[in-house]
């Protein structure tokens, strides 16, 4: 039975005050959240799709090892496994049940018990996770009650995850959810530390990311721990017994605090470890919280800062007097923005998924360094507010992950998707940075396609504030 | 069993915005949780061939994107906020309402308020598309007739005949891979032969063609999802109807297509028969270039195939009627309905036992392709795998398709069987080169 | 650790009377000492209106849509004797879906933790009318309450309503579900009234905790905004409800009901109905 105390978790907005509509300056936003208080809803009077809480859901849980996903809801709620199958790499098999008009009114617990049996039947996992979607959350289908009696019956954990998908308008809280689920289900008391066992949480980004990072623990003399994606089942059981939990963004917050919480491993969050100075810092970090007197440390950071000193001094890899916008979660911007600047690139404007009473204090403490001024955008996806802050802050390159960037790309802008791209580690990231010079030196693809037509009715929305739409939630 | 693993096509909300995003102008205006339409984008924008969901598709696509309190207490306030200021920031022909599972189940009245937007002169046309209405082929053909309606009342009367003026369903977009190049093939080949196809999507299409719909002698259907659409038509406008069940590829299927709908239309089979005879000669031409290399490397073999049955037989049909290639099993993905009906006169002639089966599981799938160790498989790019397996050549034309990039490219028609022959026998040689 | 609060969910026929009985029973238990919430499942929202004089009380579900930070004081009165008063809330009829909502007002008291900051020694759920979907089926669900009770009348529809809710609870009772306490007799008129639920009860494997006689103290009560255990302590009204209570709390006997099925409830209608018809006609012609 879960060791957990409810079985569903509180939205991000009433737990952490979750922000995902903002566009204006820094400070009101920062002191917003001072001494406990929450800064004042927001909600958009127009607005754009966006990820989910079962999309980012979705993507975590094709990455575990030896598990099935059956998705409890219409077929379009288990759409992007088509994406997932085709550029995630192979992946854990998604099911659908596939749900018809009758299912919803009737209720589909029979379904659900059908789909998942078939499913164990075909892949033989060592878990099930069941993911809920409106329709289930509206016809209260049992969901836990499945669960526990096929867990029972089949003898592996069915992991019940209550995605709804409408429950916050902050996708991220789709980890929480998750982490909050497989805390419950899939750790396993502590037995006993191991001191150079160290949790890495991987809730997104790519393989090759999650490799360098296991080098560079690895590097140190540490054995990394990874889960959930790219992991197996085993290294979340065995997480209890680690000497720390290492989370690389806020999303690993709910499974960090919770084996901190419950089997005493401490967790950290720490900055990304993008380009060589984050990187010796996070390996600074790592070494100082593990207790462990890693002589390799200063022999790798030297060696690896002159390797990177020679990439650099090439010159297409020199960012200087670039102005360059960023978009992203706050944890990957920041990071970005820090390696753009030790690049000699600056900063002219970032765009951030959401905001939080604990992000706020990242945001915070770099607004001090850098006095950024420019206003802040907060928004996931919504690229027609982008647009129209773009239009005004016309940056050399704009910065993006997935779906965002060929977006700035159609004003003209030259832009980079980063997503698919190595970011974590000493010289990973000069990729990055070579993109962005190519970026600027050849623009003739987004000036074709800047001249082309627009979607949007530029004369009107364009005179506008971009924060037009964003209005203070009242009843 | 229902289908359940690896599910190839999307829900109806997804089928009905991929329609809307590929028609010019016409803004869809989704009104359902966030992650629909964004997973309509990454399935259907990008592991269809890369494709994209043009200018208000993707990122772009409005949606209100409801949550709890909306599914309480009703989204319908939302909605009309929401129209209210998408009309202002966005430049469009139309504003396309596309109501998803959660507002259907709370009851929202999403139609009025479509038609509060629409008094106040903006236009507007609202589905009903919700995921478990089922699949994104009924969201086609939802979106279609809402469409139709729209339109149709826009026509400039009087409700003229053009002779020869053919509007063309069943070819779905964002469905079926190789739709835009289907059309585009298909209009160069109708308006050699004198005829005129309206394709009503992709390149060049918006609104206005839509308003030419009862100016049509003849409706076209080219699958199962466009049947219900050209009777609809009759019904509309008394518009005399052709259905076919496949896209014809290759010569001898593109002339009978053509000889039909003169036969229907009572026109002129000269100009056809002029047409079909030059676009013979050319075919024959590159066939028998082709004939070096496949001799070459022996070519020849047999194949197993998994798409949409309108896809599916139409390639068939070309590969065992003109490349002497051997069908073993056909997987039809789109329509688990016509399980019943007999296809079995859809390949006439073949001296072979072809397996047919109607299924869109992944799992069921692959296994029914590993079985008979076909030489080449024509399938989704997840098929891949199998194929490798196997020692089989694979090509993808069926979603999701994510090693290859297609924009206009086509099967239909005459020049499309061209693009078909350059493509099989590319992957043929390659997994020779690779053995 | 604090102890743990009894739920106690009262379901029934719509305009059955359970706003009233839950009231009197809140009342009645408040009045002997118990720390009482009752939580109003019904967006009409006026459960709890005789125990705190009608005041006006915000709802759950109207105060999380403006703001995130919530008190329990933002969405609760303290009413008569100390009662914790709590209305869930919902949408409009015809708009949204009010099953969602009883969902997720209730997640969101747990998450508020109001059970165990309010030291609630009983929570008392007042669910509206029959389980039509199944937002309405949560408070059976998942352990949430320990028991239901089931307020009904003679009449035909609201032993329909009763039966249907036997299934319901039926349904859920191997997975955790909460099991019958038993069924409340309210509105009672007429000879037959108690003789014809308490055949209901044994047929369907169900108990009857007491029966409540239809009672002009108990409308005047309400017409004054208050409970008769309020208005009119010395009542016998009053005392019936205290005896309700006491069982309530003290006795923790459930049952698995045994619905029965459409066409077995049917006859077991008609054959009540012959019965009482045969009598009445004998009965006018024996005048
Ligand atoms: N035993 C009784 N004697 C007299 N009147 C009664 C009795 N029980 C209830 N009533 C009256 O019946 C009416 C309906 O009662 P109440 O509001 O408690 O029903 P309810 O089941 O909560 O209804 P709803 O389903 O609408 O919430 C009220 O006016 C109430 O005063
Ligand atoms: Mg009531």
């Amino acid at each position: 039975m879960p060791s957990l105390p409810s079985r569903i978790i509180a939205i991000a907005e009433r737990r952490l005050g979750s922000i995902d509509a903002y566009y204006g300056p820094v400070q009101p936003l920062i002191d917003g959240y001072r001494d406990g208080q929450f800064f004042a809803q927001r909600i958009r009077t127009l607005s754009q799709t966006k990820g989910d809480e079962i999309t980012v859901i979705l993507q975590m849980l094709h990455q575990i090892k030896n598990t099935v996903t059956v998705v409890h809801g219409a077929r379009g709620c288990a759409a992007m496994q088509n994406y997932l199958e085709s550029y995630d790499g192979h992946g854990s098999p998604v099911f659908s049940t596939n749900l018809t008009e009758d299912n919803s009114i009737m209720g589909a617990e029979e379904v659900l018990r059908k789909t998942i049996l078939a499913a164990v039947e075909r892949h033989k996992p060592e878990a099930v996770f069941v993911v809920t979607t409106p329709i289930v959350a509206i016809n209260n289908d049992d969901v836990q009650t499945v669960a526990a009696d096929l867990g029972e019956e089949l003898n592996i954990p069915v992991v019940p995850i209550y995605a709804d998908g409408f429950k916050s308008k902050t996708s991220a809280n789709g980890y929480d959810i998750a982490y909050h689920s497989i805390a419950g289900f899939l750790t396993a008391e502590k037995r006993a530390t191991d001191k150079k066992l160290v949790n890495i949480i991987s809730s997104d980004g790519s393989e090759e990311d999650v490799h360098k990072i296991a080098e560079l623990v690895t590097s140190i003399g540490l054995n990394p721990n990874i889960f959930p994606r790219f992991g197996l089942l085993s290294a979340i059981r065995n997480s209890s017994n680690a000497v720390a939990t290492i989370g690389l963004k806020p999303d690993s917050r709910v499974i960090g605090e919770f084996l901190e919480k419950e089997r005493q491993v401490p967790y950290y969050l720490l900055e990304q470890p993008v380009g060589p100075e984050a990187t010796s810092r996070w390996l600074g970090e790592i070494t100082g919280k593990t207790g462990n007197k890693s002589e390799a440390l200063e022999f790798i950071k030297s060696r690896e800062k002159k390797k990177f000193d020679e990439l650099v001094a090439d010159p297409d890899t020199n960012l200087s007097g670039r102005k360059i916008y960023i978009s992203g979660d706050i944890y990957t911007a920041i990071a970005l923005a820090g390696l753009v600047k030790e690049f000699g690139g600056s900063v002219t404007g970032l765009s951030i998924a959401n905001i939080d009473k604990n992000s706020v204090a990242l945001l915070d403490e770099n607004y001090k360094k850098n006095g950024w001024p420019f206003n802040i955008h907060i928004g996931d996806g919504q690229v027609f507010e982008q647009a129209n802050i773009l239009s005004r802050d016309t940056p050399d390159v704009y910065l993006g992950a997935a779906g965002q960037a060929v977006h700035a790309a159609r004003l003209g802008i030259p832009s980079v998707n980063y997503a698919p791209m190595p970011l974590y580690g000493y010289d990973a990231s000069i990729k990055l940075i070579r993109a962005i010079v190519r970026a600027c030196s050849n623009r003739s693809f987004v000036e074709k396609l800047g001249s082309y037509t627009s979607v949007y009715n530029r004369s009107s929305w364009f005179g506008k504030n971009p924060n037009w739409y964003i209005k203070q939630e009242v009843g | 069993m229902k289908n359940m693993e690896s599910l190839r096509t999307q829900c109806a909300l997804q089928g009905a915005l991929s329609a809307a995003n590929a028609i010019g102008g016409v803004i869809p205006v989704v009104h359902s949780t966030a992650g629909c339409a964004y997973q309509n984008y990454l399935a259907g924008g990008l592991a269809n061939g890369g494709q994209g969901a043009g200018l208000a598709g993707g990122l772009a696509v409005p949606s209100t994107n409801i949550v709890e309190k909306h599914v309480v207490f009703g989204g319908s306030a939302r909605l009309r906020e929401q129209l209210k200021n998408a009309v202002k920031v966005f430049e469009g022909k139309l504003f396309l309402v596309l109501s998803g599972c959660t507002p259907n189940l709370v009851g929202d009245d999403s139609k009025a308020m479509v038609e509060e937007i629409e008094t106040q002169g903006y236009p507007a046309a609202y589905v009903q598309a919700s995921g478990f209405h089922g699949s994104a082929y009924t969201g086609y053909e939802l979106a279609v007739r809402s469409l139709v309606d729209f339109a149709s009342k826009k026509t400039a009367s009087p409700l003229t005949t053009v002779k020869g003026l053919i509007n063309i369903f069943g070819i779905v977009p964002g469905q079926d891979t190789f739709w835009q190049g289907e059309l585009l093939s298909l209009s160069r080949e109708f308006s050699a032969a004198g005829l005129i196809l309206n394709p009503l999507f992709g390149f060049n299409q918006t609104v206005e063609n839509w308003k030419n719909i009862p100016h049509a002698s003849l409706n076209l259907s080219l699958s199962t999802w466009g049947s219900g659409i050209v009777e609809y038509l009759k019904e509309k406008f008394g518009t005399p109807a052709l259905k076919r069940s496949f896209v014809p590829v290759g010569a001898e299927d593109t002339k009978q297509l053509l000889l039909d709908i003169a036969g229907k239309l009572n026109f002129d089979e000269k100009q056809i028969n002029n047409h079909a005879e030059k676009k013979e000669q050319e075919a024959d031409y590159f066939i028998s270039q082709f004939a070096e290399a496949y001799f070459n490397f022996n070519f020849q073999t047999d194949f197993s195939i998994a798409g949409p049955l309108s896809q599916a037989v139409g390639i068939s049909r070309f590969l065992a009627y003109n490349l002497g290639f051997t069908p073993k099993t056909i997987i039809i993905t789109d329509a688990p309905q016509l399980k019943d009906e007999p296809i079995g006169d859809i390949l006439p002639h073949i001296d072979t036992k072809v397996n047919v089966f109607f299924t869109e599981d992944g799992n069921e799938i692959s296994g029914l392709l590993k079985k008979g160790n076909p030489g080449l498989i024509l399938g989704s790019t997840i098929d891949r795998i199998t194929a490798e397996e196997k020692g089989a050549a694979h090509l993808s034309i069926s979603l999701p398709v994510s090693d290859r990039i297609v924009l206009n490219r086509g099967y239909a028609g005459y020049s499309g069987a061209l693009n078909l022959i350059e493509d099989i026998g590319t992957v043929l040689l390659k997994r020779r080169t690779q053995k | 650790m604090a102890k743990k609060a009894t739920h106690i969910a009262i379901y029934g026929k719509g305009g059955i009377g359970k706003s009233t009985t839950t009231s009197n029973i809140s009342a009645a238990l408040a009045v002997m000492g118990y720390r009482v919430i009752q939580v109003g499942c019904d967006p009409k929202s006026d459960s709890t209106s005789t125990l705190r004089n009608g005041d006006f009380l915000p709802t759950v579900l109207d105060t999380v849509r403006e703001q995130s930070q919530l008190k329990i004081e933002d969405i609760s009165k303290v009413g008569f004797a100390g009662v914790l008063c709590v209305e869930a809330g919902g949408p409009l009829p015809g708009v949204g879906c009010a099953g969602r909502g009883i969902n997720s007002a209730i997640t969101l008291l747990t998450e508020m933790k109001v059970f165990e900051e309010f030291k609630a020694d009983i929570v008392l759920y007042d669910v509206l009318g029959d389980v039509v979907c199944g937002g309405f089926a949560v408070p059976i669900r998942n352990g949430l309450t320990n028991r239901i009770y089931v307020v009904s009348s003679q009449d035909f529809m609201a032993i329909y309503a009763a039966n249907n809710l036997f299934k319901c609870v039926a349904k859920y009772a191997n997975s955790g579900g909460a099991l019958l306490g038993g069924v409340i007799g309210n509105n009672l008129y007429g000879s037959h009234a108690e003789e014809l639920i308490t055949d209901f009860t044994q047929k369907t494997n169900s108990a009857i905790i007491d029966f409540v006689p239809k009672s002009l103290v108990i409308s005047q009560a309400e017409l004054h905004g208050k409970t008769a255990v309020e208005a009119y302590p010395d009542s016998k009204e009053a005392q019936k409800y205290r005896d309700i209570a006491k069982k309530i709390i003290s006795d923790e006997t459930v049952t698995t009901p045994n619905p029965m099925d459409g066409l077995a409830l049917r006859d077991w209608a008609r054959g009540w109905g012959d019965k009482i018809l045969k009598e009445r006609t004998n009965a006018v012609f024996t005048i």
